[in-house]
């Protein structure tokens, strides 16, 4: 993998962890599918995240140029799309929490 | 063993952190023998990170999920395992990719400071040593809904 690749792919890694979590907590059957891979829905979270991270970092280093991401993107994308998964995971586990 | 392993996952987790703390300060003013000190560092924080990882997981599944969580959901304080736990638990897994990130940005740029993406590893390098202490603030949150409310 590349540097370019290293940043694009943690942020993918980072949206799946937070894509799997959100599903997970809004439909019960996405949960038991986590839970029934591993026998913990984290454990298969931090596994696909994992697969995630070395399979789209393959994939995009094979087509480097190609998927170049603009100057502004690649300094600011992981920092920014962390912050704002952060978030999202707060604001979902605050309402999960007061609606129950 | 119990505390040992939470013993272990916390100073793996920030002693990870502060190696980060040490790339960003590396990485403020950038010289060769700087970068080199800066790869180094992030690689012992992402070793260190996926070990609090591995040894934190091992915890949950083996201790805290059959004992601590119930207690806690018992007490009064149900809020340390219903966000507190369920953020810290899920925001931790960004850590280690983001400790990847950092390192491959150093790798990629070598020993020269005119290739490195100075900004990237710098907001990066900061945002774990604050992720990292914000987890650690939301662990005493989770001992405190088992020790004094849940029993």
């Amino acid at each position: 993998m590349s540097v370019r690749t290293f940043g694009a792919a943690c942020l993918i890694a980072v949206v799946t962890i937070t894509g799997l979590t959100i599903a997970g907590e809004l439909a019960e059957a996405v949960k038991a599918t986590l839970t029934g891979l591993t026998g913990h829905h984290w454990v298969s979270k931090g596994g696909l995240a994992i697969v995630a991270f070395v399979a789209s970092g393959l994939w995009l280093s094979r087509g480097e140029g190609r998927f170049a991401a603009p100057e502004g993107q690649e300094t600011y994308g992981v920092a920014v799309t962390t912050i704002v998964c952060s978030l999202i995971l707060t604001v979902l586990f605050i309402a999960r929490y007061l609606s129950h | 063993m119990i505390y040992i392993l939470i013993g272990l996952h916390a100073i793996f987790g920030e002693v990870g952190a502060l190696t980060f703390l040490w790339c960003l300060v590396e990485t403020m003013e950038p010289t060769p023998l700087r970068l080199r000190r800066a790869r180094r560092a992030a690689l012992i924080g992402v070793v260190l990170l996926a070990l609090s990882w591995f040894v934190g997981g091992y915890y949950y599944l083996m201790h805290y999920g059959p004992n601590v969580k119930p207690a806690i959901q018992a007490g009064s304080l149900r809020w340390a395992h219903g966000i507190a736990m369920e953020l810290k638990e899920h925001v931790f897994l960004f850590l280690p990719f983001l400790g990847m990130s950092v390192y491959g940005r150093l790798r990629g740029s070598g020993d020269d400071p005119e290739r490195l993406n100075r900004t990237a590893v710098i907001l990066e390098s900061f945002l774990i040593v604050l992720i990292a202490f914000a987890i650690a603030g939301l662990g005493y949150l989770v001992m405190l809904g088992a020790h004094i409310h849940g029993g």
